[in-house]
């Protein structure tokens, strides 16, 4: 009895723990399940959880991942408003939005990924067909229309992908801008050119501003010695004019102030190194004349 | 012989021992099974990371409470919960080589050759605001602040977040010029591509905090390098003769404004000279005045005598001149000789 206890309990967990497995089923965080009848989707489960369901082959399930996913599109060539060929690779992040429309349309994640690379593209060319290259690419950043050209390929791209696929496009941007392969050599004749010119002018830059700072320099120079000797002149007369008050004192006998100036400037000038040629009639070389010089009795 | 035989009842009494100690075996082994199933769900999470328990699919626990810290855990084991380990708070890094070139392959010991063209899709470039290309090399540094976004709302992050920096990064790069973008706003640039990453970040609810936008390399095409070294090399040419002239300036200036210095200088020591002079020669006067009123001649010739003596005493040479015979005085002077040629010294 105890044996047939044991036997059956065990054979009851092994029966139940396979009916559980056939009837029951989790749905994972991140997940989206859709449940068939006979191959008929019937339920959409997105919230993570246990749940239950007919065994098979009545009911069966399939799983999605739901997490947002990214998706490049080709870097392939488009053409701009102004006729400009370029090329451009647009990304968009994309989850599943209706997991029943998702299993009756596409199916599998990388079906999907094909099929949004078709929209992106086709709208991507639409829009892009709206914008002159100077919306992509511009000094002048009030000219540069980035987000406007990415906001209206998202909102060409999402109601579509809603409606025909079950997909919510959550973002989207331009990954790549590039141009053709045979007009990137033309852009290095081009970048060439300029590097040269630029080159040219700083070298013309450093001259004509050297002769300027030089020219500003000896303009100030000159100006500065001018003002220097003005100054130096007004000393000078300045010094001339307070010694000419001493002068007035040799107005009380004029022949003895110039005699006496006479004396001073004969010894300022006859120094050392000089060579004197006199008379014998010069005072008092007249005494080498003999009886001449003798002072009268 | 007979003795030896079993008999039935001795036979049923062994298959039952030996079912009994079957059945001893098969509890003793449900025992452990079930045993080892319980304890399978005892899990270490590590340093750096954190883990989220999913029970029934489901992540367990309340608000706030969901993500275990490092430690010693236990859930129920599979198909029952499942753990997911998140790493975190460890800084986090994605490069982004989408704007660089690819080198070729160079024979052996020889330069690899730069092609004439960029080739789309092989290498990466930007397009600067004027029309220019050039290569970039960039990389994030982030950390993740909500891992429960990062793993169960995002299929993959660093995918996400490599296409969003190379976005920011074209877009900033369209707005300004190759000379802005390569040389002189480099750092304006790179904060420009950090402040579109972060504000795009936010938006998306990512999940991350970006720590930092990091710019790994500039550079223009290998096929116009040496224009633009060109244009570097003109630049120092250009600084170093405004730098040159500069100086030359500030030595003339300096030189000037000593000169102006020194004729001032002179014109001020005339002044005390002259004022000094003429004041003693009036003193010397007025000195001189009065003894010349008492007798003029004697005074007159000893002061021209006294000057003559001292004067003729400091003179080098003196020449005396008599008048001759008929009255007349001659004095030839050799005004400009001719150079006599030097002779050397006599040998002794």
């Amino acid at each position: 009895m105890k044996r047939n206890t044991l036997l059956l309990t065990a054979g009851g967990v092994v029966a139940a723990l396979f009916i559980l497995l056939q009837v029951l089923f989790t749905v994972r965080e991140g997940e989206a399940v859709v449940v068939t009848t006979f191959g008929k989707p019937v339920r959409a489960l997105t919230e993570a959880g246990l749940y239950v369901r007919a065994p098979w082959p009545v009911q069966r399930i399939y799983r999605f991942d739901n997490r947002v996913h990214t998706l490049e599109g080709a870097f392939e060539e488009t053409l701009t408003r102004d006729g400009k060929n370029i090329l451009v690779a647009v990304y968009a992040g994309w989850r599943i939005q209706a997991p029943i429309q998702f299993l009756e349309r596409i199916g599998t994640v990388e079906q999907a990924e094909r099929n949004l690379d078709a929209l992106l593209r086709s709208q991507k060319n639409a829009v892009l067909g709206q914008f002159p290259f100077s919306a992509l690419v511009n000094t002048n950043t009030a000219e540069v229309k980035f987000e406007q050209v990415e906001q209206q390929m998202l909102a060409a791209v999402q109601p579509e992908a809603a409606t025909r696929y079950g997909v919510a496009v959550q973002f989207l941007g331009i990954r790549k801008i590039g141009l053709p392969e045979s007009i990137t050599e033309k852009v290095f004749t081009r970048m060439k050119a300029e590097r040269e010119e630029i080159a040219e002018r700083y070298r013309s830059e450093g001259e004509g501003e050297a002769i300027k700072i030089r020219a500003a320099a000896d303009s100030q120079r000159n100006q500065l010695l001018a003002q220097a000797e003005a100054e130096a002149k007004h000393i000078r007369a300045e010094g001339d004019a307070k010694a000419a008050e001493s002068y007035q004192v040799f107005e009380k006998n004029p022949e003895l102030a110039m005699f006496l100036r006479k004396l001073e400037v004969l010894e300022g000038t006859l120094k050392k190194k000089s060579t004197v040629v006199l008379s014998t009639e010069t005072e008092p070389f007249d005494l080498l004349q003999g009886d001449k010089a003798l002072p009268k009795k | 012989m007979t003795d030896h035989l079993p008999t039935p009842e001795t036979g049923d009494a062994a298959l039952t021992g030996a079912l009994n100690s079957s059945f001893r075996v098969l509890r003793w082994l449900m025992v452990l099974i079930a045993g080892l199933y319980i304890f399978s769900g005892v899990f270490i999470v590590g340093q750096h990371e954190r883990a989220y328990v999913l029970v029934f699919g489901k992540i367990a626990g309340l608000a706030g409470e969901r993500l275990l810290e490092p430690g010693l855990h236990w859930t129920w084991p599979r198909p029952i919960a499942e753990v997911v380990r998140i790493p975190t708070e460890r800084v986090q890094t994605v490069d982004s080589g989408t704007f660089w070139y690819k080198d070729e392959k160079a024979p052996e010991g020889q330069p690899a050759a730069s092609p004439g063209t960029l080739r789309p899709g092989t290498d990466g470039y930007t397009l600067t605001g004027d029309a220019n290309l050039i290569h970039s090399r960039w990389a994030i540094r982030y950390t993740v602040i909500d891992p429960e976004i990062v793993k169960f709302r995002l299929a993959d992050l660093e995918s996400i977040l490599q296409r969003e920096l190379d976005h920011a990064v074209l877009q900033c790069t369209a707005r300004r010029a190759v000379d802005q973008a390569l040389r002189t706003e480099i750092e304006s640039l790179r904060g420009a591509v950090d402040a579109e990453l972060r504000q795009r970040a936010e938006a998306l609810a990512l999940g991350i905090r970006i720590d930092r936008v990091d710019v790994l390399a500039l550079a223009p095409p290998r096929q116009v390098t040496a224009a633009f070294a060109s244009v570097i090399e003109s630049e120092q040419d250009r600084s170093s003769k405004i730098s040159a002239a500069r100086a030359a300036a500030a030595r003339s200036l300096n030189e000037a404004a000593g000169e102006a210095a020194r004729l001032k200088s002179e014109g001020e020591t005339y002044k005390r000279r002259i004022v000094a002079e003429v004041g003693a020669s009036a003193d010397y006067f007025t000195k001189v005045y009065e003894q010349y009123q008492k007798n003029p001649d004697i005074i007159a010739q000893t002061l021209l005598q006294d000057t003559l003596h001292r004067v003729l005493t400091s003179v080098d040479q003196k020449f005396l001149i008599h008048r001759n015979a008929t009255g007349q005085q001659q004095l030839r002077l050799l005004i400009n000789p001719e150079p006599q040629p030097l002779t050397p010294p006599a040998r002794q």
